[in-house]
């Protein structure tokens, strides 16, 4: 009958779109890092490295001050302390400013890991630019080391007025094996 | 009556249980999926009512923490994706190609196998149960880094889903095939049951959302064991970003569990309303513009993750605007059985309780929708009853609704009106029992998924364990009913309804094992 | 089949009594103790009676339509089946009676996502299953989980008042002063929720979340952690103590001198 042929022309047409859906699930993963990047949604500051020029040059420095302020997070307070060496900086939007995270390594192995950045307010996220941060890279830190990790950043410009405070996280989180980090037994 | 027209060589079949495994009879896989939803809504209802003995009191009396949260994941699971979809897939096996005057189903293997799929996947969901580590716990949403620490039953999870929602794609597309090449001449999109065309748009949905479901489940697979970051921070993934994948399907999943049971009280109200359908091409327009916003609001289940504000006001804006074309809805049933002349039979009975209490669990839905007080009401009980509001006394209703409505037709005999109605009621009684108070815990601050709580919650939790043990058992009346009905009765006329109006009428009771091998006039 | 209706009835009306016994306060939504906490109440409230209206009227011509137009009283059934004028109304209705909640819950949403002029500074980390608080101005620590004993979960021992709803180290915060949690979780989800504040946000691991409060009245404000997080979610309380400035300083200045009552410093 006629009506056969029909049918699998319309289910390969559904096919079709089931697969382009499929692709579509793992499509939305950059599709939603550019639209964090773009609009701040998650707070996920961007991992790349800003020209430092754009920003020595700069003359447009406002007078407006506002608060930067530095926490971080590690899992394991006896293994590893990683803190900023200040709270809180006042800073003028245009202008690089720098300043340093400590970590001390307590245990007798080498910790390698690597920070991972959050901006609180999320908006803010997309004008805090990183000129050098020791986020970009891998850190290895050796038996009972303490390492002074700098932080080069600016705020630009043009940030909306509102944000008043601005606050950078950076969570440290070691770097796991992944056949050490789950076997089929869920063990960790 | 065709019922006489027998196309013989098509027609042997062999009997016993290899009849039903090499079924390719849209009617046998109708009854099959039918009668696996029957199954699974007792295991699921088991689940449940392990839940509801546990919160019976304060304290920890029956079960681990870690049993009780798997029993809210899989009860969930179970819940969805074993008794509603099933349910609904096997309605409409049975009803669609009749209402539509075709044969039978356009891709008849495919049907096959898309039945045979469901009891393997969920043999391995319910496998995990006895499994090291215990079964899933994390929540049916699967959020990870939770979901991640699930023990040896992840991959038989993930997989589990997989074949689900295979079975799932493989039978929406046979839906979407039988309606669009399938019906018979004359029957054109708008003078189609309304049963089929909310399943026309509920099979599209399937066809959507499922593969981005079968993809976000895929991504837990690798990140758990082969090492990819894409929802774990340290990796530079986002464990958020799985929540807005889970949701893209999620959301429309919400109302592929809803809308068929529209197009079932759509069908149910004219006949004992002995009046049209009220508004019948608004209603398909309000399914389809359901449909379209289903995809535009997922993240209103996210409200708390910390989205920037003009993400909240949107979707907080496009979560009400759904409460436009589901009010129209109601609407319009209500203006159905305006000036009628109702009987209230069972089928009728089911039907008009959906609508009460499915409104009920819309309203405290538009509640939800506003951003500042979800951040009161989020992950609260209040969450849980409205969503078995509109499960239960919705999705629920609905299928047994249809369940009665049909079963003379499906069977050839009428069922006992008496014990129908003892269904109805007690189950009503009960529902209301379980899950109204679960709207007071909630507002009052008890989150949902805990196995413990402060004393304070401890009366409304008491009167909706009550209520679940009362509507667990009202439901053997159901079970009971029906094999008493398919063993015998009263003989059923071909229309069984006095207003009943369709094509499935025109046929004899039960219909022939081939539906309409001469296709039928449409008027 | 009639008898069994009046009794179901009767169950009925019996419950909702014994309901009200209840009082309304145990039904309902906590009203709170800041400002937004009220609003986010009486915008709860608004829709509540929103609902309600929408319902009488509904149910009210569903329920004069099952009693008179029903076939035992000889009706005949009308064959009307569509009005575009009565459609026209009842999509335009709702439209409008959305758009009037819509703005009020806009405007409280406003407010709840602004941050600005915060003098006091807190780091919540959620943990499988306990809270960190780090006050950030000051180098003051510590842990705070649930004391509740073993004995009283597994019901060897009376539950007393708080049962799951009380900790080792509460958490202190002044009264009338603006105060902004920073929330990030070490592990899995969490969400940090306290009723009476109107305050709940996930913690995410790598991620961190905001919200802000002041608080107007002194007291002791309990709260859960609101998404699932694995064995011990239920068992992982929150308790927050509001205060007079002068006592809250006192306790500070207390906290960061020396190890007291429990409180460990895991800063130094």
């Amino acid at each position: 009958m006629n009506y056969k042929s029909l049918n699998i022309k319309t289910t390969k047409k559904l096919i079709f779109v089931c697969f382009t859906m499929f692709l579509f699930s793992f499509a939305l993963i950059p599709l939603y890092n550019i639209i964090c990047d773009v609009t701040g949604l998650n707070g996920n500051t961007s991992n790349l490295k800003e020209k430092i020029e754009s920003y020595s040059e700069n003359k447009n420095i406002s007078s407006e001050k506002l608060n930067i302020q530095f926490i971080s997070h590690q899992s394991n307070d006896k293994k590893l302390s990683f803190k900023p060496s200040e709270f809180e900086m006042s800073i003028s939007p245009g202008k690089v400013y720098s300043t340093l995270y400590i970590a001390t390594n307590k245990t007798g192995e080498t910790i390698i890991g690597q920070a991972v950045p959050s901006v609180s307010p999320n908006e803010a996220s997309k004008y805090l630019k990183k000129i050098e941060c020791f986020c970009f890279e891998e850190q290895t830190f050796k038996p009972g080391e303490i390492v002074k990790l700098p932080l080069y950043f600016a705020i630009d410009e043009k940030l909306p007025n509102r944000i008043k405070t601005v606050t950078l996280s950076y969570s440290f989180f070691e770097k796991i094996n992944v056949s050490k980090k789950t076997n089929f037994k869920g063990e960790k | 009556m065709s019922s006489v027209v027998k196309d013989t060589h098509h027609e042997e079949h062999p009997s016993g249980i290899m009849r039903w495994i090499t079924t390719t009879n849209h009617k046998d896989i109708g009854t099959l999926y039918l009668w696996f939803a029957m199954i699974m809504f007792f295991i699921g209802g088991l689940m449940a009512l392990v839940i509801r003995s546990e919160l019976f009191q304060p304290g920890l009396q029956f079960v681990d923490p870690q049993f009780f949260n798997s029993m809210t994941t899989m009860h969930a699971l179970v819940m969805i994706f074993g008794v509603v979809m099933p349910a609904f897939t096997g309605l409409a096996n049975w009803m669609i190609p009749i209402m539509i005057g075709g044969p039978d189903m356009a891709l008849p293997r495919m049907n096959n196998w898309s039945f045979w799929i469901m009891p393997f996947a969920f043999s391995m969901l319910l496998s995990t149960l006895w499994m090291d580590g215990g079964a899933p716990a994390g929540g049916w949403t699967l959020y990870p880094p939770l979901s991640l620490q699930t023990g040896d039953a992840f991959p038989f999870l993930i997989f589990a889903i997989h074949f689900m929602g295979l079975s799932s794609i493989m039978g929406a597309i046979n839906i979407v095939a039988t309606i669009l090449n399938m019906r018979a001449p004359g029957m054109t999109l708008m003078k189609m049951p309304l049963f089929v065309w909310t399943w026309l748009i509920t099979a599209f949905l399937l066809i959507a959302v499922m593969p981005v479901l079968a993809g976000g489940v895929t991504m837990l697979l690798t990140d758990k064991f082969f090492g990819t970051s894409f929802f774990n921070a340290a990796g530079g993934g986002d464990p958020v970003m799985f929540q807005h994948i889970f949701w893209f399907f999620g959301h429309p999943e919400v109302y592929i569990l809803i809308l068929p049971s529209f197009g079932v009280v759509s069908a149910i109200i004219p006949t004992f309303a002995r009046k049209p359908l009220f508004g019948y091409s608004s209603m398909v327009y309000a399914t389809a513009s359901i449909a379209f916003l289903s995809f535009i609001v997922w993240a209103h289940h996210m409200f708390t993750v910390g989205m920037p504000l003009a993400g909240e006001v949107f979707f907080m804006f496009a979560t009400m605007l759904i409460a436009v074309p589901t009010g129209v809805k109601v609407f319009n049933w209500v203006t159905t059985m305006w000036k009628g002349a109702m009987t209230f039979e069972t089928p009728m009975l089911f039907a008009i309780g959906f609508i009460i209490m499915f409104t009920i669990g819309g309203f405290s839905g538009l509640m939800l929708a506003i951003t500042p007080a979800d951040f009161q009401y989020h992950d609260t009980y209040f969450v849980v009853a409205h969503f078995h509001y509109v499960l239960v006394p919705g999705s629920i209703f609905a299928i047994m609704a249809a369940c009665y409505f049909w079963l003379p037709k499906w069977t050839g005999n009428m069922y006992s009106e008496t014990l129908g109605k003892a269904h109805f009621w007690l189950s009503t009684f009960f529902v209301n029992l379980t899950f109204f108070p679960m709207h007071f815990v909630g507002l009052a601050g008890m989150p949902r998924r805990i196995p413990d709580y402060s004393l304070q919650f401890a009366d409304y939790n008491m009167i909706a364990s009550i209520g679940a043990f009362g509507f667990g058992f009202a439901q053997l009346i159901f079970l009971y009913l029906i094999i008493k009905t398919i063993k015998g009765g009263v003989k059923a006329t071909d229309k069984v309804w006095e207003g009943a109006e369709g094509l499935e009428w025109t046929l004899s009771s039960p219909p022939p094992y081939h539906s309409f091998n001469t296709p039928p006039v449409i008027k | 089949m009639r008898y069994f209706n009046k009794f179901l009835i009767f169950v009925m009306v019996n419950f909702f009594a014994i309901s009200a016994h209840a009082g309304w306060l145990d039904l309902n939504m906590t009203q709170g103790v800041t400002d937004i906490s009220q609003e986010v109440f009486g915008l709860h409230m608004l829709i509540l009676w929103i609902c309600v209206v929408i319902g009488v009227i509904v149910f009210g011509a569903m329920f004069w339509s099952i009693l008179m137009h029903r076939k035992s009283k000889g009706v005949k059934p009308a064959t009307f089946h569509e009005s575009t004028s009565l459609e026209f109304l009842w999509t335009i209705v709702p439209f409008v009676i959305l758009i009037g909640m819509a703005v009020p819950a806009t405007k409280t949403l406003i407010k709840m996502y602004d941050h600005s002029d915060s003098e006091i500074h807190i780091k919540i980390t959620g943990y499988q299953w306990l809270w960190q608080y780090e006050y950030l101005n000051s180098d003051v620590a510590f842990y705070s989980k649930l004391s509740t004993p073993y004995n009283e979960i597994y019901n060897k021992e009376k539950k007393n008042i708080n049962y799951l709803q009380e900790v080792d180290n509460e958490l202190i915060v002044p009264i009338n002063k603006k105060i902004r949690f920073l929330l990030t979780s070490n592990d899995v989800l969490h969400a940090w929720w306290v009723p009476d504040l109107a305050l709940k946000k996930d913690a995410i691991p790598g991620f961190i979340n905001e919200m802000s409060v002041v608080i107007n009245e002194p007291g002791i404000y309990r709260g859960r952690c609101a998404e699932l997080c694995g064995r011990h979610h239920g068992f992982m309380p929150i308790v927050i103590k509001a205060v007079e400035e002068k006592e809250y300083n006192e306790w500070l200045a207390n906290a960061s001198d020396k190890k007291t009552s429990g409180i460990a410093k895991i800063n130094k």
